[in-house]
């Protein structure tokens, strides 16, 4: 049997996905989960497994409701168990078998919506090597189903399969606000372009969506309102949009640049791509304000980066030689930024040291508070199996500005008296110290606050150390 | 009698600028600024292991290092040559003669104007007193991004010129930063030409996007920690407000004309004037884009105002060469024009007087607040009396001269890119060196861990303080060597 070109082309693809999709495990060289977010949702799939439906999460915080979507979790949880494989492998392999999955569909919904050729194949690479693509399905997070979802969605609404794209859209609901939302958009923005008798289809699927989405989230906002805005230490935003500088759900910078060159070309094509611009510019701006947003502009990126690159290709070159070297070093920076953001992703914490340390708390049959930087949170509610005092999970977080303040006091004195009140307020039993927590994400110094008095204290006692990682159990609270 | 060719007189210029170069830099054994010993380290280790220095040890007490490379394994190639980290940065930078030459007789195709414009380069004072006996990557860099200049201006000539431009735009970037000039540059240039609306050649339009995309790529390939770390503040170098504030705190006007050099000041403006406003030709626009880049990266204080100045220096004497030549073709017109060796003579004369005294002047200061042999004997001695792994301070000027000569860690250098907390070390180190509180001296020495402190009157005069006052506190501090003390408690 011999295979068509486009078979060729999309096993190619195919394959270079596997490739890309592996390479953080690759070159991470262990088999310890990457990421934060990942442990949070293995806490919440492993209680779904114990309990059922988790309402009640009692170690973040010291305990508190779970008021984030479950989607994942409870997929995660319940493929586990079907499949009788352990939750870590599981919540590796899913992200990986969705990540093949919307290759495949967005190279199929481009074909689908008349993007010739080229431009689909172009675009279908630049998405798979795009750094937002690498951390949706390369790491356990709670965007890439409802991704898929909508992909799939405004697939089966090519197809006229308007039932279908009706259920997605409402199911992904489950795994935020925002994921529906943005599938009403695209579906509105299609009815209204291409088949205004779509309309009374789309009310319907609004009426459906939205009162699913009323009924998952307006109880959470009668019973607790609107979160607080809680803003630490964070990246600056623009930052935080470019992969190259250090952004986790990201673009790449090199992209970007072809992406307006895309534009550009696109924009000379009579208005036929007026839309994705608008889109494309809408999102991007809106995406200061809601960062998630980037994995659904990256899609529409990737088809701009395709129209630039293309046109450079295609364009008639005075110099030949020029021409293949700026193809060569525009095809290396679009490279470049996938493979150091796969970099980036592999040596992401935690590493085996940390898990070792927080392995050791979890021997501790005592449900004393572990405390810790709040970006640690997840991994001691998980690795260690006890409370935290904080994590990031802000929204909503009881007594979130008290823990906040306690922890940086807790941190920063070395007022025994003041440090003990604090210890015994949230039972605090064992103290977790990073090395980045040393450098400069806590402390400065070597004795100040709260290493004065773990160093000089008769009351903590050193129960593990590992390469910078410390474990300091907290004794009998005396002030001495 | 029989005439000179221009190429002879080019060629006595050049070896004229070396030797006057070489009369200073041959008086001292020493460099002059810390920075040529913190090049001479980084080449010295590529020697010694085979493979450039990642992690520094000693910088900051260890710290990782984020550079190019490919200078420093340039240099280990050459070191075969004796002399050579004295001799061939000035050769290097006098290349920029021959450079300008070639720009301003491609702009004017004057050679009389153009062998007057390449003098004036050969003696810009802010061009001696950026490379004048450093190791300096500076040497290398400013030539080659002139090159690339006139490559750009030739590529529709010659394809010769474009496979220059081809090698250059990938070894700019690999050199240093200052490398992101030349796009910049070239984006002004696009914007003069377009305003301007002149044709650019389909060749240069898509030479300027293959360079603009290999710096940028280059860049966040050899940088990429440090962007990571620093975002686009990246471009800032992690320098400290203390000392980026100093860039431009004591400007002088006076002082800032005389170091461009008055000639080329005068005629390089009136070339701008010409240029932009009679006779409207791309490449004219290429050198404003230059100084229009230059301006830019000077007004956001990217780069230092030395750097910025010897661009600016060069740029201007290139476009005097444009008012020269008017000057000369408007001459001849005249009934004067009969004398026009004599006016050739008077500017020759101007030259002299207005480029080569100051950058005498010049000179002579860089030499004399050289290094002195007694100050560098001091951290060779410093070496043979403190045990390796151990701290010394000293102030911010000396940080390269305890890592290169004593071998020691030291607090603070001028190597900013990635270094921990500098703007904090740069206030410690100062508070050391003025408090009247040992105790909190102490804990600062602690802090760092400091065990020797270097108290040299000269090298501390900065500070205004005739002497550290806690230091002569024998329980606390015991003089190993003449003003350096071991911090014993």
């Amino acid at each position: 049997m011999k295979l068509s070109v486009e078979c060729w082309v999309i096993l190619i693809i195919l394959l270079s996905t596997v490739l890309v999709l592996s390479l953080p495990y690759i070159l991470r060289n262990s088999s310890i989960l990457v990421g934060d977010e990942s442990y949070y949702h293995l806490k919440i799939a492993s209680l779904i497994q114990e309990r059922g439906i988790a309402n009640f999460d009692p170690l973040s915080y010291g305990g508190r409701q779970v008021l984030t979507p479950l989607g994942w979790p409870f997929v995660l949880a319940k493929i586990s168990s079907f499949l009788n494989i352990p939750l870590e492998f599981t919540s590796k392999l899913i992200p990986f078998i969705f990540g093949i999955l919307t290759v495949i569909l967005f190279y199929y919904t481009l074909k689908n919506i008349k993007v010739e050729k080229k431009i689909r194949t172009l675009s279908t690479i630049v998405f798979t090597i795009s750094p937002a693509f690498i951390y949706l399905f390369s790491t356990s997070n709670y965007y890439f189903i409802p991704f898929f979802l909508n992909l799939l969605a405004f697939y089966f609404l090519l197809k006229d399969k308007k039932i279908l794209t009706t259920t997605l859209i409402a199911l992904t609901a489950f795994f935020g606000i925002i994921h529906p939302l943005v599938g009403l958009i695209a579906v509105l923005i299609y009815t209204l372009i291409k088949n205004r008798k779509y309309l009374p289809w789309f009310y319907i699927t609004l009426a459906i969506t939205l009162i699913l989405i009323l009924l998952k989230y307006l109880p959470v906002l009668i019973k607790f309102g609107l979160p607080e805005l809680f803003i630490i230490d964070n990246l600056p935003i623009y930052q935080q949009l470019f992969s190259d500088l250090g952004g986790k759900i990201s673009l790449s910078i090199f992209a970007l640049i072809l992406a307006f060159i895309g534009m550009m070309i696109t924009w000379k094509k009579k208005h036929a791509y007026t839309i994705t611009h608008i889109v494309f510019i809408i999102s991007l701006i809106l995406s200061f304000f809601y960062i998630p947003l980037l994995i659904y502009l990256n899609s529409l990126l990737a088809i701009l980066v395709a129209f630039g690159v293309l046109k450079l290709i295609q364009r008639r070159w005075e110099s030949e030689f020029i021409k293949n070297f700026t193809i060569f070093i525009l095809s290396l920076g679009l490279i470049f930024s996938g493979l150091s953001y796969a970099k980036q992703t592999a040596d992401s914490l935690p590493n085996k040291d940390i898990v070792e340390g927080l392995s050791l708390i979890e021997t501790d049959s005592d449900q004393k508070t572990v405390f810790s930087h709040y970006s640690n949170g997840y991994w001691i509610n998980y690795l260690a199996k006890k409370p935290n005092v904080m994590d990031i999970s802000f929204a909503y977080a009881p007594n979130l500005q008290r823990s906040y303040e306690d922890s940086q006091n807790l941190f920063y004195s070395r007022d025994l008296k003041n440090s003990t009140e604090i210890l015994e307020r949230y039972d605090i039993g064992y103290i977790f110290i990073t090395p980045e927590m040393k450098e400069g994400k806590v402390w400065h110094e070597d004795e100040e606050g709260l290493l004065f008095l773990l160093e000089f204290s008769k009351n903590f006692k050193i129960v593990y150390s590992q390469k910078g990682i410390e474990v300091w159990e907290v004794r009998n609270l005396t002030i001495s | 009698m029989k005439k000179i060719s221009s190429r002879v007189i080019l060629v006595i210029i050049f070896i004229l600028a070396i030797l006057f170069q070489l009369v200073f830099v041959l008086s001292t054994e020493n460099f002059s600024g810390d920075e040529s010993y913190l090049n001479l380290r980084l080449t010295e280790k590529i020697s010694d292991n085979k493979f450039h220095l990642i992690y520094d040890n000693l910088s900051y007490g260890g710290r990782d290092l984020v550079y190019s490379p490919v200078f420093y394994y340039l240099f280990v190639f050459l070191s075969l040559i004796p002399f050579v980290f004295k001799i061939l940065p000035i050769i290097f930078s006098s290349l920029i003669i021959l450079i300008v030459y070639l720009i301003s007789f491609e702009l004017t195709k004057d050679e009389k104007v153009s062998l007057i414009a390449s003098l004036m380069s050969a003696f810009i004072p802010v061009y001696f007193s950026l490379i004048l006996n450093t190791f300096s990557i500076f040497s290398l860099a400013i030539p080659m991004l002139f090159f690339m200049l006139y490559c750009f201006i030739k590529i529709n000539q010659n394809k010769k010129y474009l496979e220059y431009f081809v090698i250059l735009s990938f070894v700019s970037p690999l050199l240093h930063p200052i490398a992101f000039l030349f796009p910049i540059s070239l984006m002004f240039y696009l914007i003069l030409t377009t305003t301007e609306d002149i044709e650019v050649s389909k060749l240069k339009k898509e030479v300027i996007i293959f360079s603009t995309f290999l710096t940028i790529l280059l860049s966040f390939i050899i940088y990429k920690k440090a962007f990571i770390a620093y975002g686009f503040s990246v471009i800032w170098q992690n320098v400290p407000p203390q000392i980026s504030n100093n860039y431009f705190s004591n400007i002088n006007i006076l002082k800032t004309i005389i170091s461009l050099g008055i000639l080329p000041l005068i005629y390089g403006l009136i070339g701008v004037v010409y240029s932009y406003f009679k006779e409207k030709k791309d490449s004219f626009f290429l050198i404003n884009g230059v100084l229009l880049a230059v301006f830019l990266l000077l007004v956001l204080r990217l780069i230092n105002l030395n750097i910025g100045l010897a661009f600016l220096g060069i740029a201007l004497t290139i476009l005097s060469a444009v008012a020269l030549a008017r000057h000369f073709i408007y001459f001849r017109k005249t009934k004067f024009y009969k004398f026009e060796n004599y006016l050739t003579v008077i500017i020759v004369i101007a030259v002299v007087i207005l480029s080569i005294i100051p950058s005498y002047i010049t000179s002579k200061d860089i030499i004399k607040s050289t290094i002195a042999d007694e100050e560098f004997s001091l951290f060779k001695e410093i070496k043979g009396k403190t045990p390796p792994g151990s701290t010394v301070l000293a102030p911010l000027e000396f940080g390269h001269l305890i890592t290169y000569k004593a071998k020691r860690k030291n607090v603070v250098d001028s190597n900013f890119l990635l270094a921990p907390n500098p703007e904090q070390r740069l206030l410690d180190i100062e508070d050391i060196y003025t408090t009247q509180f040992e105790v909190k001296a102490l804990e600062l020495l602690e802090k760092y861990a400091v065990d020797y402190i270097v108290t040299n009157k000269k090298m501390i005069e900065k500070y205004n303080i005739g002497e550290v006052s806690y230091i002569k506190d024998e329980k606390c501090f015991k003089e190993i060597l003449p003003e350096v003390f071991e911090v014993i408690c």
